[in-house]
């Protein structure tokens, strides 16, 4: 199960969309809550895709917990950051990906992060 | 002027009137044409034209909308006239909820998300549609699809391919403009087809056609409420051989020997001379010499209105009303600002192939000049004459001349090229009287008087006078008995 954080709903759409095509199982979280309401109750999560957009600095507590259960976790940000950067790894993820991004890129990501968590 | 290749390989018509005749009948079949040209140019009314022209079933036709919803192509179409009931649509423009939604998304680039549903759906439609007609408006909006120049060139060529080996002509459209510029659509496209508006004047232009010949430059062209009308650019064709020149009488004896007979049929005359000196009135005097002869003549007025004409005409003993009545006349008022050129031109030969009209009258070149706008004005009036002339219409120019007297100019525009005779009106001051002079300065095809005649305009009709062969200076206007000259 692979876990999509987006406050853009259009956002979530597509990389569901994108996402079911390869043949995986995705969760939605439009925001900090819903986030550690599927942490919570969900306990098959293989990996995670968190766009920083919108969301508000308490984020990383969230990722401590994703971290911390040992879920694999891209970041995502319309930006170049090198302070992000930083405060991601710091926090647990893998890396940072720059939207937009190429379908085919992400997935092989993916995969890499399935098949070695 | 060419014709359509009707006996040559099939071609697909596009229905607009004229530009199948400088396609020489048709697209060739099976290919993609481009169509291009800036806002409000007509390529979408184009589009109308062509998937309606064979809308009988026998030609399925489908149009890629990605601009455009449907709903308001088919109402924009029906105030044309054009029922687009029978045409397939594939709507790949934004619907409203787009907006409505607010948000759209940014993790990929539109090009990776859309363009494999966008194929997909073209895909199933043509398989469902089997259009032999496809028209896509525009490709440009295809474009944002591709990720770069080379993808869409790729791809745009792969789709071309595969409409037209599934039997369809494709005929699709470009926004040309400096962020997107159309070239590679160009060198991909089988023929392009370019409409401009400038300076209140449409033209189209067929710049390519790959595997077939086609009447290249600019042609004018209209939208009108019922689409777009080409006129193909007027290239006279060559006279009959057998063409006779039999010489064509005023009906007035002394005029009819100051031109040695007449004038000759098939030719073009000018009458020139100041304003009222009675030039539309000498015009008159041939037309109602035809009517006599139960010759159908026709007169373009750009000047005066009807009432005007048939009100004069009555005045000085020319039955106008008998005439037009008795169908020997037609006369139009014309007005110049709504017509081109060609599209005048078109007019005047329809009345003469429709009716048999054997004398045409255009008075005067300077409304007619209006109508060139800013084109030249000898090569429109030479192309128009020398079409006439080649059906054997004797064609009549009335041409003013700004000076009343003075050094003689026999015309204002430099028109004497184009005119095979050059009749021309004087005023004189004689014993200070103004009077009048006729005389003819150039006959092609004959000989003619070599002097000068008074004549006059009365009740009873034009009287011509004996020749002036005791006056000199006439061409100045102002002339002297010879015996006071040589005192």
């Amino acid at each position: 199960m692979i876990l999509i954080v987006m406050t853009n709903a259009a956002n979530r759409r597509v990389l569901r969309q994108v996402l079911e095509k390869e043949g995986l199982n995705v969760v939605e979280a439009g925001g900090i809550e819903a986030l550690a309401e599927v942490i919570r109750n969900n306990g098959s999560l293989q990996a995670a895709l968190i766009d920083i957009t919108g969301l508000e600095a308490r984020i990383w507590d969230q990722c401590g917990e994703l971290h911390k259960r040992q879920v694999p976790f891209l970041m995502l940000s319309s930006r170049q950051s090198r302070a992000l950067e930083a405060a991601s790894v710091a926090h647990g993820a893998r890396g940072v990906l720059v939207k937009p991004l190429t379908i085919q890129h992400l997935v092989q990501l993916l995969r890499s992060l399935l098949e070695n968590p | 002027m060419p014709n359509g290749n009707e006996s040559g390989p099939q071609r697909v018509k596009t229905g607009v009137a004229g530009l199948d005749e400088l396609l020489r009948g048709g697209l060739p079949p099976r290919k993609a044409y481009l169509v291009c040209g800036g806002p409000g140019s007509g390529k979408t009314t184009l589009g109308f034209h062509y998937v309606t022209t064979e809308a009988d079933g026998k030609e399925p036709a489908l149009w890629i909308t990605l601009g455009e919803p449907p709903e308001q192509l088919r109402d924009n179409a029906a105030r044309m006239g054009f029922d687009l009931s029978g045409v397939h649509f594939l709507d790949l423009s934004p619907g409203p909820e787009f907006f409505v939604e607010s948000e759209s998304y940014d993790i990929f680039s539109p090009a990776e998300v859309e363009r494999d549903p966008t194929t997909r759906r073209i895909v199933e439609t043509v398989e469902a549609v089997q259009p032999q007609r496809v028209f896509i408006d525009s490709m440009t909006q295809l474009r944002y699809l591709s990720t770069d120049p080379f993808q869409f060139r790729r791809q745009a060529l792969s789709l071309f391919r595969y409409l037209t080996n599934q039997g369809a002509t494709v005929v699709f459209t470009s926004e040309s403009s400096s962020e997107a510029p159309d070239a590679d659509l160009q060198f991909l496209s089988d023929g392009i087809i370019e409409f401009s508006f400038m300076e209140d004047t449409r033209t189209l232009r067929i710049s390519k056609l790959r595997g077939s010949d086609f009447w290249g430059g600019h042609h004018e062209m209209a939208i009108t409420e019922r689409g777009i009308v080409v006129f193909p650019r007027l290239v006279p064709g060559e006279r009959a051989p057998s063409m006779s020149f039999d010489l064509l009488s005023s009906g007035i004896p002394e005029l009819d020997e100051l031109l040695h007979g007449g004038l000759e049929r098939g030719t073009t005359t000018v009458f020139s001379g100041p304003s009222g000196v009675g030039k539309t009135t000498l015009g008159l005097v041939f037309l109602k010499e035809a009517a006599g002869r139960g010759e159908r003549s026709f007169l373009y007025t750009f000047e005066e209105d009807l009432a005007r004409i048939v009100t004069r005409s009555r005045h000085v003993n020319i039955p106008v009303e008998d005439m037009l009545r008795r169908n020997t006349l037609g006369l139009e008022r014309v007005e110049p600002l709504r017509y081109s050129a060609d599209a005048f031109a078109r007019k005047v030969l329809e009345e003469v192939q429709q009716n048999d009209t054997k004398l045409v009258m255009i008075d005067s070149t300077s409304g007619y000049e209006l109508t060139v706008r800013g084109c030249n004005l000898v090569e429109r009036l030479h192309a128009l004459g020398a079409s006439l002339c080649a059906l054997g219409v004797t064609v009549l120019l009335v041409e003013e001349v700004q000076e009343v007297t003075g050094e003689f100019k026999p015309t204002q525009r430099g028109l004497s090229y184009l005119a095979d005779n050059i009749v021309f009106m004087r005023y004189l001051e004689l014993a200070g009287h103004l009077r009048r002079a006729i005389g003819v300065l150039k006959k092609r095809l004959g000989s003619f008087e070599e002097t000068l005649r008074e004549f006059a305009i009365t009740r009873y009709g034009v009287k011509i006078g004996e020749p002036l062969t005791q006056l000199r200076g006439i061409l100045r206007g102002m002339p002297e008995l010879e015996e006071k000259a040589s005192r």
